[in-house]
């Protein structure tokens, strides 16, 4: 009788090592999130993580939010820092004398694209959505991935090219040539060139917007097309940059250069793609608040006022000085800032009267113009200065001879794209003009000038975790 | 007898009757009855069915059943009257009542002994028995016969006494007929007995030692300590209730070797860290803390998310008054916490139990009259220690110095007008002397704390309520009181056949904490020039139009905080007895806890300067966030317990389901059109919602064990657990656990017996099994998709992969290993616990870091192949020191020297783990500083080493891995802790005295900014207040050659990176280590006459201090909190009263 019990209770404990309710501890994902399986299941969520990828680069600081403006405005000649202290990415790239320590936009630009190839993978390998959203939604991925690598390869040069989502077959990537992250690129926005839509999409990614009223806050084909001209450019392929930002000067009906300052109004008919502005009642764009100034200068916040350089490559009476340049009285000195967008007080989102402008039909005109200038067409290359200079206030160009007329497309470049995602640096590294303006320009900013600058240095972190991964030359 | 002396109407003619009734009650008593049977059988209960039966029959028939002595007089049961009796199985206290209310007798239940009494005897009556006195003598001898001499005899309520000769004898004359002798050795349990003529031979047995008796609950099963094959340590409500302090945690702080309790801050509710024998886990991120269990409901240790992003997590992170949710248990009703540490003691519990279990078991009626309890404490709480810091014109003085030693003019503000030096250049007083500490952090806060309860029971049916109220107040100036009160009742009932018990308990606690946002610990560092606070009309004064006071530190106390927590944890544990010895027992209880909190950002708090520089629709601002946590366990058990031979068996098999899930909701409301109307978000122009974050999580297993003892001398115990957690990956969540124990108790040997008899217990124990930590996040093997929350785009809510899945997450291993000795010695006036334990982590949860590239900067929660060694020693010793009639002194003495070591990591050195892990050196508490190099002559700047053999003075803000300078780790694990506490008692008076000890090493925090320095960065709330620094300071370099402490005062950046090259140096690590008189109490019991006087069961009063007094080397606020910036522990005085009716 005892022993029955005892019996009962081995057979109990052994049970024990055995069993255990697997159905019990399985669980549901939790309700107020999505996973994997189930967001790329319908049209709606499998949008929204394209609406939450330019949400994420719309209220955050980022490459393509003011990094690149600032950090490179301040490396270039644009830039006047005055929050002096070493320990600030602004001051050492200032001073062009970054830190391997600094990592400018390495990580966050790498975080936003896995955010591009997971949207890619999850999109394409759906079977459940519509056919027409899926290639708008893959396009947009695409042509966001290859923004974003524009921006690696003209910061670090060579970088991991990265286009899974899968971090396994990464962790001991080595970097990519150059032209390989070009290719890559170049084949994403012709792929998106025939995937996007050409009318600008409401936030469903699938409805058109009256042409009148577009929020042109989505990629399209001709942002696709905008940014090809740009890596056509960049890559010296001059008839192809000449091809594609003709697409966008003569598509007269949707795109024209409008007043000065009009350009960066929502929804202005030059722009190509904006970021929509998205941070509810809080402060407006991060350009206008980190730029404009109002009764302080030399904080973390207001760092900058525009470079004497920059103030003296002004011609009198541009109207882009008059309408992008603002000055502000701080303690009885007179100081010049930027100020291509200005609502610098908070409004609530609906009521944000700038979206920050990623791609616009002025820069179209000046690739064609310095493509041309490249191809021998004179007067073509004059026209599209001409284009530039006149809205600015200014009369033609009547010079002929060609590298006169690339350094007048330089200049040109200079001041109607000033202060504009990084433009200035990357104008002055692809043109080998670097060396020769920052060796004036970097010792009147407390720096010494070395070739190698050019390239930003990978981060020190990042080098450690990859022991494949090696550093630009000139850094330790 | 009666009728002669109630009516006497001539005392000169009772005499000879007297003397006669004297004899007649000597020879009465001679033969009156005085039977004590076997204790064998305990039943205190009678069936009796027979009609008129006698008194004596009725009695002798009581006796026999229950085991009582029944003792009367023939007088007093003279008159009489037979008894019909129909009772069955009826407690004795109802067949007594019953069968005595109609006979004018009265009884009174004394031990085991029944007195029967006449009701209301006269006054004459009592005076009688007070003559009716007898002389008494016996002899004591021990359990082996030996004679006892000097034992006490002592006439229990009297000074009457006398000891025993060398041959045990001993004699009392004139004693009450009625007298109970209390005979009392050291070392030997004390004996009461009826006074009778001839005592005859009076046994004494040897003291049941508390390490032999004591119960010691394990959670699912219990078991005497004596005979105990774990280690656990059990802390009882005598200790607990001592302490006035309102997390139970806090009363446990150097009381149990091995258990390391820090508070971090001061602040109500303040975050602790609780490790059990070291930490096992790599990550900060994976919890540390051990497992809660409450009356066995497993008690979530983590709160979510505060309003300002404080994670209440395992407390590392939290500097919020949130802290962790034991703060919502009353240490009043805690019976116990047993503190569970080897394989032995938590391989039942699993998965769970890696990092130690705490068990806690809140009070239980007890049967007997419904007794009412009142504890009312109040008293007062006070900041320990305050910095001597610079007065006004050390202040000016070290800035004006500072600009010298920069080679600048002292600004002055008519020469330029816009500069912000606002201490130095004019703008501020130059007299103004605010001592900020006495100001912000510096009064005495009210500390009210009362009890009441109400228990007793029948032997059916025991009931225990509770009910608590504590008011804490807040040192800083404003109504910022915590407010608490709280419900916990427990009901237990049995069925008549005893079979089937059912137990209840329910708690609920509603904590109401009002503080501010921001700890104003650090403001006191404040220049001691600053401004006035408050204008004349009352409002905040921020300083000119510049708002130079923009950080008027009571702008930061106008931004409230509030914390609203009920807690409710309820319990039914139904037990039935199947058949002899076979049990059926389930656990089955539920937990809810709900906080809501509040953070008013009014408009007034702003300087001006600063609402210029926001957005005007943030401010006024009002952030709630709501979370709920709740979990429901179900555990049915099946135990037997058989005796075979001298074999007793006990096994127990049970399982548990568990399903926790917490939600939490943050909002924030913005655009209100004044501070009026802040109180409600549905004021708000605007409303935020932010990801409050919600989980479930879900847990089943089976458990059992199997213990067999031979003969009390020899026992083996062994538990397993197969359990499967909801946090791991879909292949990897179940896993095994095991433990196996044996324990010798080889004072039970003969040999041993003859050989060393002044040893009363020896048992050596050794335990070894594994237990798993599965306190890591929920969902870690799922992609999860979190929304980018209000901010939309074109209209609609945007989604983006918040972390990278890790489907293979399995939970991190413990395998420990355990030696003991448990030794009473000297009939157990000393008592000694030895432990040698070695704990080895491994499968340990990391972040697995990967290249920043690939999206993500690791993979949370990857199980990497390293192991983590804990090993110590813990020794507690508790001693009778002198037990001398009237004074007695006893102590105890707790310490535990842990070495916590990383064993192996695979490939370590290819790992970004390279340059913070070392194989053979501890995982945590590793400090990384530079190596200090001294005072560069020249400049006056600190200096440290770089890689390249030189010195610099530019190191930075914070040690940085990657750094052109050297870096050097730093044990800051404390060497060992303990605990030492001494009860001294004499008569009526108790002092206990205890003492915690830290050996360690510490930072020492003094300021975060160079002396001489002065920020004004508005935006930047803390820091601007600090520019004061400590004294201490002023042993610093002025010139060339000087030999000093400190580096020249500076305002310069370059001059702060040289201070922070010294503060994050290894020359900031300094003695932390301390001796801190946690606790003293004075208490007082009324004497008896006083009780009676009173009609009180019990009544005492005491005189209790929290955190007395600290003795340390250490010069910075606290040893213990190591910061200049956060309220250190509080000392806590209370003068208590408690009252038993």
């Amino acid at each position: 009788m005892k022993m029955k019990y005892i019996y009962t209770i081995l057979i109990l404990i052994s049970f024990t090592l055995t069993s255990g309710c697997k159905k019990f501890v399985q669980l549901d994902p939790p309700d107020d999130r999505l996973t994997a399986s189930t967001i790329y299941a319908t049209n709606e969520t499998a949008t929204s993580v394209l609406n939450g990828l330019y949400v994420r680069i719309a209220e955050t600081n980022n490459v393509l939010t003011s990094y690149a403006t600032a950090y490179m405005g301040f490396a270039s000649d644009e830039l006047k820092n005055h929050y002096i202290n070493a320990a600030s990415s602004y001051t050492q790239l200032y001073q062009n004398n970054v830190s391997v320590d600094t990592e400018i936009y390495w990580s966050t630009t790498y975080t936003l694209i896995y955010n591009c190839n997971v949207a890619i993978e999850g999109i394409e390998t759906s079977s459940k959505l519509n056919a027409q959203l899926k290639l708008q939604l893959v396009g947009e991925a695409k042509f966001m991935r290859a923004l974003l690598y524009y921006y690696l390869v003209n910061t670090y040069g060579k970088v991991p090219l990265v286009t899974k989502s899968d971090y396994r077959l990464y962790t001991m990537a080595k970097r990519a040539e150059v032209a390989e992250i070009y290719t890559q690129i170049t084949a994403d926005l012709q792929d998106a060139q025939v995937k996007l839509s050409k009318d600008y999409l409401n936030g469903d990614a699938l409805t058109s917007y009256p042409s009148a009223s577009a929020e042109r806050v989505r990629p399209t084909y001709w942002a696709a097309t905008a940014l090809l001209a740009r890596i056509y450019l960049y890559n010296e392929q001059w008839a192809q940059a000449e091809t594609a930002a003709s697409i966008l000067i003569d598509n007269t009906s949707m795109f024209s250069l409008v007043a000065p300052s009009s350009v960066f109004l929502k929804n202005s008919q030059e722009s190509i793609f904006q970021l929509q502005a998205v941070i509810q009642g809080n402060y407006a764009l991060f350009e206008a608040r980190t730029f404009v100034l109002t009764n302080s200068i030399g904080t973390s916040s207001n760092p900058a006022s525009i470079s004497p350089q920059l103030e003296q490559a002004f011609e009198a009476n541009d109207l882009r000085k008059a309408n992008w340049i603002g000055t502000a009285n701080i303690s009885g000195v007179n100081y010049l800032f930027p100020y291509k967008y200005k609502a610098s007080t908070p409004v609530l989102a609906a009521n944000k009267p700038e979206y920050l402008t990623l791609l616009r039909l002025a820069e179209q005109y000046l690739i064609r113009a310095e493509a041309r200038a490249h191809l021998n067409n004179i007067n073509g290359a004059q026209a599209d200065i001409n284009k530039i200079r006149n809205r600015a206030g200014l009369g033609n160009t009547f010079t002929l001879n060609q590298s006169a007329l690339l350094d007048e497309v330089m200049k040109e470049r200079q001041l109607e794209l000033f202060c504009e995602q990084g433009h200035r640096w990357f104008d002055l590294k692809r043109s080998e003009r670097i060396n020769d303006v920052m060796t004036v320009v970097s010792p009147t900013k407390g720096g010494i000038w070395s070739p190698y600058k050019q390239l930003m240095p990978i981060p020190a972190y990042e080098i450690k975790n990859d022991k494949n991964l090696d550093q630009n030359p000139g850094y330790n | 007898m009666y009728k002669i002396y109630t009516k006497p109407t001539c005392w000169k003619n009772q005499h000879v009757p007297k003397i006669l009734l004297i004899m007649k009650l000597t020879t009465v008593l001679m033969i009156a009855i005085m039977m004590q049977v076997s204790a064998a059988s305990f039943a205190q209960k009678l069936t009796l069915k027979k009609n008129n039966i006698t008194l004596e029959q009725f009695f002798k028939e009581i006796r026999k059943q229950t085991g009582y002595a029944v003792i009367y007089t023939a007088a007093t049961i003279k008159d009489g009257k037979s008894v019909d009796a129909n009772y069955t199985n009826t407690p004795i206290e109802e067949v007594l009542s019953n069968s005595l209310t109609n006979q004018n007798l009265v009884y009174e239940l004394d031990g085991k002994n029944i007195i029967i009494t006449r009701r209301a005897s006269s006054f004459l009556d009592n005076l009688v028995r007070a003559f009716a006195s007898i002389d008494i003598r016996g002899r004591i001898v021990d359990a082996q016969g030996t004679s006892l001499r000097g034992a006490t005899v002592n006439v229990k309520g009297t000074v009457k006494r006398t000891q025993s000769d060398s041959e045990g004898n001993f004699y009392l004359a004139s004693v009450d007929e009625k007298a109970i002798i209390v005979v009392s050795y050291i070392g030997y349990e004390q004996v009461e007995l009826s006074g009778k003529s001839e005592m005859g031979i009076i046994r004494m047995k040897p003291v049941a030692g508390e390490l032999q008796e004591v119960i010691v609950n394990k959670g699912y099963y219990t078991e005497t300590q004596k005979l105990a094959t774990g280690n656990t340590v059990t802390v009882t409500a005598k200790d607990i209730e001592k302490q006035p302090v309102l997390n139970p945690m806090l009363a446990l702080q150097g009381r149990v070797a091995g258990l390391q309790i820090t508070q971090t801050s001061g602040v109500i509710n303040g975050p602790l860290n609780i490790q059990i024998r070291g930490r096992s886990s790599l990550n900060d991120l994976v919890g540390n803390n051990p497992l809660f269990v409450i009356d066995g409901i497993p008690f979530q240790s983590t709160l979510l998310m505060d309003p300002l992003g404080n994670n209440g997590g395992n407390g590392v992170f939290a500097s919020s008054p949130q802290g962790n949710p034991l703060n919502y248990i009353n240490p009043n009703d805690i019976s116990s916490i047993s503190v569970l540490k080897d394989a032995d003691a938590t391989a039942i519990y699993g998965s769970r139990g890696g990092n130690g279990v705490i068990l806690i078991t809140t009070k239980k009626g007890q049967t007997g009259k419904m007794s009412l309890g009142l504890n009312i404490n109040q008293g007062f709480t006070q900041a320990p220690k305050t910095l001597e810091l610079m007065s006004t014109q050390q202040y000016l003085d070290m800035r004006r110095e500072a600009f010298k030693n920069d080679g600048l003019p002292v600004p002055d503000i008519a020469t330029s007008p816009n500069d912000p030096n606002y201490d130095v250049n004019g703008t501020w007083s130059q007299t103004a002397n605010t001592n900020w500490q006495k100001e912000l952090i510096g009064q005495f806060a009210a500390y009210t704390n009362i009890n009441l309860s109400l228990s007793g029971g029948t032997e059916l049916v025991q009931y225990g309520i509770r009910g608590t109220f504590n008011r804490q107040g807040n040192l800083s100036p404003g109504d910022f009181d915590d407010k608490r009160g709280g419900l916990n009742f427990n009901i237990t009932t049995h069925s008549k056949d005893k079979k089937l018990t059912i137990d209840f308990s329910g708690s609920f606690l509603r904590d109401n904490n009002l503080n501010s946002q921001i700890d104003v610990t650090g403001n006191t560092l404040r220049a001691p020039n600053a401004p006035d606070s408050f204008k004349p009309d009352g409002t905040l004064n921020f300083g000119g139009p510049n708002s130079d006071n923009g950080n008027n530190p009571y702008a930061n106390l106008a931004r409230t905080y509030s914390n609203k927590t009920d807690n409710v944890v309820l319990s039914l544990k139904p037990t039935y007895k199947i058949a002899n010895g076979l049990v059926f027992t389930a656990n089955i209880g539920l937990t809810n806890l709900n906080s809501n909190i509040k953070i008013k950002q009014p408009v007034s708090s702003y300087s001006p300067l600063y609402l210029s520089l926001i957005p005007a629709s943030t401010i006024p601002a009002l952030i709630n966030t709501i979370n709920e946590q709740k979990t429901w366990i179900v555990e049915p058990q099946l135990s037997y317990e058989v005796k075979i031979k001298d074999i007793k068996l006990s096994a127990l098999a049970g399982t548990t389901f568990q399903k926790s899930a917490s939600e939490g909701h943050y909002f924030i409301g913005t655009n209100f059109v004044s501070d009026a109307v802040i109180g409600n978000l549905a004021n708000a122009g605007q409303v935020g919602v932010g990801d409050g974050g919600s989980y479930q999580y879900k847990y089943n297993a089976v458990y059992s064990r199997l213990n067999a003892n031979l003969s009390d001398k020899y026992i083996l115990n062994f538990t397993a657990r197969r359990d499967g957690s909801s946090r791991f990956g879909p292949d990897k969540q179940f896993g095994n656990f095991y433990s196996a124990a044996a324990a010798w108790i080889f004072s039970s040997e003969k040999w041993i017996e003859n050989a060393f008899d002044f040893i009363s217990l020896g048992k050596l124990r050794a335990s070894y099994g594994s237990s798993g930590n599965d306190n890591i996040g929920n969902y870690a093997y799922y992609d999860l998709y979190q929304s980018r929350g209000a901010n939309t785009y074109q209209g609609l809510t945007g989604f983006y992969p918040r972390s990278l899945a890790n489907p293979d997450v399995a939970w991190e291993k413990n395998a420990k290993l355990e030696f003991a000795i448990d030794l009473g010695i000297f009939k157990d006036r000393v008592i000694a616990t030895a432990a040698y334990y070695r704990n080895r982590s491994s499968n340990q949860l990391l972040n697995y870091s990967i290249p920043t590239f690939t999206g993500f900067t690791g993979v949370p929660n990857y199980n990497f192949p390293a192991t983590v060694q804990n090993s110590g020693l813990e020794v507690t010793l508790s001693t009778r020191n002198i037990t001398a009639g009237n004074f007695e002194w006893t102590s105890t003495l707790n310490s535990s020297f842990n070495r916590n070591k990383l064993l192996k990591f695979d490939n370590l050195e290819n790992s970004n783990y390279a340059s913070i892990l070392e194989i053979g050196q501890p995982v945590n508490g590793r400090g990384y500083a530079w190596v200090y190099k001294g005072i560069d002559p020249t400049t006056g700047l600190h200096t440290a080493l770089k890689k390249d053999g030189t010195v610099g003075s530019n190191a930075g803000n914070y040690v940085n891995l990657s750094s052109e300078y050297q870096i050097t780790a730093i044990n800051t694990l404390p060497k060992y802790f303990g605990g030492l506490n001494n009860s001294f008692r004499y008569k009526n008076l108790q002092l206990d005295v205890f003492l915690e000890f830290v050996k360690q090493v510490g930072r020492v925090s003094l300021t975060d900014f160079a002396p001489g320095y002065f920020s004004t960065d508005l935006y930047d709330q803390i820091s601007t207040s600090q520019s004061n620094v400590p004294v201490e300071f002023l042993d610093r370099w002025q010139k060339p050659g000087d030999q000093a402490k400190y580096q020249r005062f500076t305002q310069s950046f370059e001059g702060i990176r040289a201070y922070s090259t010294w503060a994050q140096s290894d020359a900031s690590y300094v003695d932390a280590s301390y001796i801190r008189a946690k606790n003293v109490t004075l208490s007082y019991q009324l004497p008896s006459a006083f009780k009676n006087k009173l009609k009180v069961k019990n009544a005492s009063v005491n005189l209790s201090a929290q955190n007395v007094f600290t003795i340390t080397p250490y010069k910075g606020r606290d040893p213990e909190s190591q910061s200049y910036s956060t309220l250190p522990p509080l000392k806590v005085f209370v003068l208590g009263i408690q009252v038993n009716l």
